[in-house]
């Protein structure tokens, strides 16, 4: 069967979502310039959301990487932190090394980590050495770091870090230097590749801030008139909002055929994860800065939401592996076979 | 959400995957002209010999019904074994035949449907006019009833394989003071009737594969009009009803098979510092890895809209964008080959020859079968439902 799109129970999973974060999460939380509610995320744990893709052994909801994407993709539209991305991976990470206690706590909301993104490679174990970001790490009491070698859980930093005002003022940003930092939990990228199950999460993050921004700005030239007309209605901006519509098909179509290949270990599974990064980052960047555009002059002003879409945009495609090297990665990757004939191995 | 394809498709794929392998002819297809029409004719006639002469087309047509996953493989091994396009003959296949299955009357239908699928009889189609490209529904070619006929007089451009069809799907204006999409209708024009002249157009490329249409009063029996005499535009919006997704695997994996390749050639030419390869170069090599992304996304779409396909009966508007991000795609994988190629891209003959072709080929993707900016106000229009610019 080829379906890439939701059955019915993923579709019901979806709706589920969507009709949550409207109630919780709606964008305008965000108008003021506040960081993120720290107890948001505690209430989503509550529903299961961090371990959706976590098998039910390990206390998650045993769903697979289709139901994920899902999730991150409304998580994107709505803008919500990296808390989230930052608790599943270090759930997952934990489960795998069988540290099921810290996954558990991981899952249940009881424990809280923060992404540390490195400004350099940093140094692997036995202990964690090098310069972070750290997003909304304060209060965390784990931290992920993704390097080309492995992953690793680490106990937060016990010093303040220096906080810094960054591009995107719902996420608290400080940097942190760590020295020789006790590493929790580990997993080489040979045994678990934590790094494309960030991609793919990102990805679909990013596709539904894309959409996010495609929808704010179809609302807006429907509504708002000049010269007799919705704006909508001139070539200049349908054809803008058309090729916002473009990208987000592109994405989705993308990241749900990615998360397909990973889902079923695909030994095309990485070039699709990078491509998806690539194409959904791609589109959440232009779509938002095109979503200003749409919106003329109040489209600059901080009340209007089009600059929050663009500034978590942009922090997104500021973590992990820069565009260059992803791209690099990709090149180098094989050519994706096409489908075996019966009796080749899959 | 699934990506998998049963033992039963993967018997089907064995089954395609072995008849392309010993049935695609050896030679190269020629470009244009009665030596293309011969080609694709015989091509047709083997296909269609070995069973393979219909694939979407219902079995009471002489076709082999097939389902749209099957569809999907026949599309995807065709163009992975290389095997040569439709030529003319694709505007029988796509157009005109399903348009006659889905409104022919019993006598058009047993008459024309085997020597389409036998690749006994090539079609054209007559829509575009030098006053009516983008706005069809403007078209001045006249149809006049007299007696048993109608007398055909006009003029229609764009017609592909004009030179080398029997038959041309016409549409013509028989009711100049209905409003305007309702005086039309879609005729069955012989193009050996007399008054009918073709005149050749040579593209960019330096091929002519489509032509100007004169019709000087042709008579047309009354028999040969498809649906009714005013019934024109919806006869010509039933033909796309036919398509479910498939349209686009072609392409798509040519596209695919195209960056491959380019990925190739670029570790084997030189690259703009004249000693390393035109892979090593970095500029080069992150624009051929974006346009592998982008050609990932293309077939993850294509994917897309087959699962829209298994359903809804009636194809959606998403299908244009399909179409316009292939078009663009295309022109920019092109435009990468050229970047690659440096000053062998001054050539059109040799190693670069193919590559200058595709490049200059490639414009009319934004151009044929409705251009990037109808697109973008069908996108925009019909999938984002933002309002119609007024007239």
């Amino acid at each position: 069967m080829i379906d890439l799109l939701p059955n019915d129970e993923q579709q019901a999973i979806a709706d589920n979502i969507a009709e949550v974060l409207a109630a919780e999460a709606p964008v305008s939380r965000l108008r003021d310039g506040q960081a993120e509610d720290t107890d948001l995320q505690s209430r989503l744990a509550a529903l299961g959301w961090i371990g959706m893709g976590l098998p039910e052994e390990e206390g998650g909801v045993g769903y697979g990487c289709a139901e994920e994407v899902l999730l991150f993709r409304s998580a994107g539209r709505h803008l919500l932190g990296p808390g989230l991305l930052a608790a599943t991976l270090s759930a997952r990470l934990a489960a795998h090394a069988g540290a099921h206690d810290i996954a558990a706590r991981l899952v249940s909301g009881e424990a809280v980590s923060a992404l540390f993104s490195p400004l350099e490679t940093p140094d692997p174990i036995p202990g964690i050495s090098g310069c972070f970001q750290r997003l909304d790490g304060d209060l965390a009491d784990y931290g992920i770091v993704l390097t080309p070698v492995g992953a690793a859980l680490i106990d937060n930093a016990t010093t303040p870090g220096e906080s810094t005002r960054g591009i995107d003022d719902a996420v608290r940003l400080d940097r942190i230097d760590l020295h020789d930092h006790p590493v929790r939990v580990w997993a080489t990228s040979t045994d678990l590749r934590l790094d494309l199950h960030a991609d793919l999460l990102i990805a679909a993050t990013l596709t539904g801030i894309a959409e996010g921004a495609r929808d704010l700005s179809v609302e807006y030239a429907k509504m708002r008139e000049q010269f007799g007309q919705p704006i909508g209605a001139f070539q200049a901006i349908k054809h803008m909002c058309a090729d916002m519509a473009v990208r987000c098909e592109a994405a989705w179509s993308l990241t749900v055929f990615a998360a397909m290949a990973m889902q079923d270990g695909r030994p095309d599974a990485e070039f699709q994860i990078l491509s998806a990064r690539t194409i959904a980052e791609d589109a959440a960047l232009l779509n938002a800065a095109k979503t200003i555009q749409v919106h003329g002059g109040i489209g600059f002003t901080a009340e209007c939401d089009a600059q929050l879409f663009l500034k978590r945009a942009r922090l997104w495609s500021a973590l992990g592996d820069r565009k260059a090297s992803r791209l690099h990665a990709l090149l180098d990757q094989p050519e994706p076979v096409r489908a075996a004939s019966q009796g080749t191995a899959r | 959400m699934e990506f998998r394809f049963s033992r039963k498709d993967e018997q089907f794929r064995d089954q395609v995957r072995t008849w392309l392998t010993e049935n695609i002819p050896s030679e190269a297809r020629p470009s244009d002209g009665p030596e293309s029409r011969t080609f694709d004719t015989a091509w047709q006639q083997r296909q269609h010999d070995g069973g393979w002469g219909g694939i979407a087309w219902p079995e009471a047509y002489g076709g082999r019904g097939l389902s749209l996953i099957q569809q999907l493989i026949w599309h995807e091994e065709y163009a992975h074994a290389g095997a040569p396009p439709p030529g003319c003959m694709f505007v029988g296949l796509n157009h005109g035949g399903p348009t006659l299955i889905a409104r022919g009357s019993e006598a058009q239908k047993a008459y024309h449907i085997p020597r389409i699928i036998r690749g006994d009889a090539v079609w054209c189609q007559g829509f575009s006019e030098p006053s009516s490209g983008s706005d069809l529904a403007s078209i001045r070619t006249r149809g006049v009833v007299d007696g048993d006929h109608l007398v055909i007089t006009g003029q229609k451009i764009w017609t592909s394989y004009g030179d080398v069809a029997d038959y041309q799907e016409l549409l013509i204006r028989t009711d100049p003071d209905a409003p305007r999409h309702h005086g039309l209708a879609w005729v069955i024009c012989d193009m050996r009737l007399p008054g009918i002249s073709v005149q050749p157009i040579r593209t960019m490329t330096g091929t002519t594969h489509f032509s100007e249409v004169f019709y000087d009063e042709v008579r047309i029996p009354l028999t040969d009009v498809v649906g009714g005499l005013t019934e024109g535009w919806s006869v010509a919006m039933s033909t796309l009803s036919f398509e479910r997704g498939t349209a686009m695997i072609p392409h798509q994996v040519e596209l695919q098979r195209t960056v491959e390749e380019l990925i190739r050639l670029a570790g084997e030419v030189p690259g703009p510092d004249g000693r390393r390869t035109a892979i090593q170069d970095d500029a080069i090599a992150a624009r051929l890895s974006q346009v592998r992304a982008e050609v990932a996304a293309m077939r993850a779409m294509t994917y897309a809209g087959i699962s829209r396909g298994l359903r809804q009966a009636v194809p959606g508007p998403e299908g244009s964008m399909i179409a316009l991000y292939f078009a663009e795609l295309y022109q920019r994988v092109q435009e990468t080959a050229l970047e690659v190629l440096g000053p062998l891209a001054l050539e059109r003959q040799g190693q670069a020859a193919a590559w200058t072709y595709r490049y200059l080929d490639g414009f009319k993707h934004t151009i044929a079968g409705g251009t990037s900016e109808i697109r973008r106000n069908v996108i925009g229009e019909r999938v984002l439902g933002l309002p119609r610019g007024r007239s």
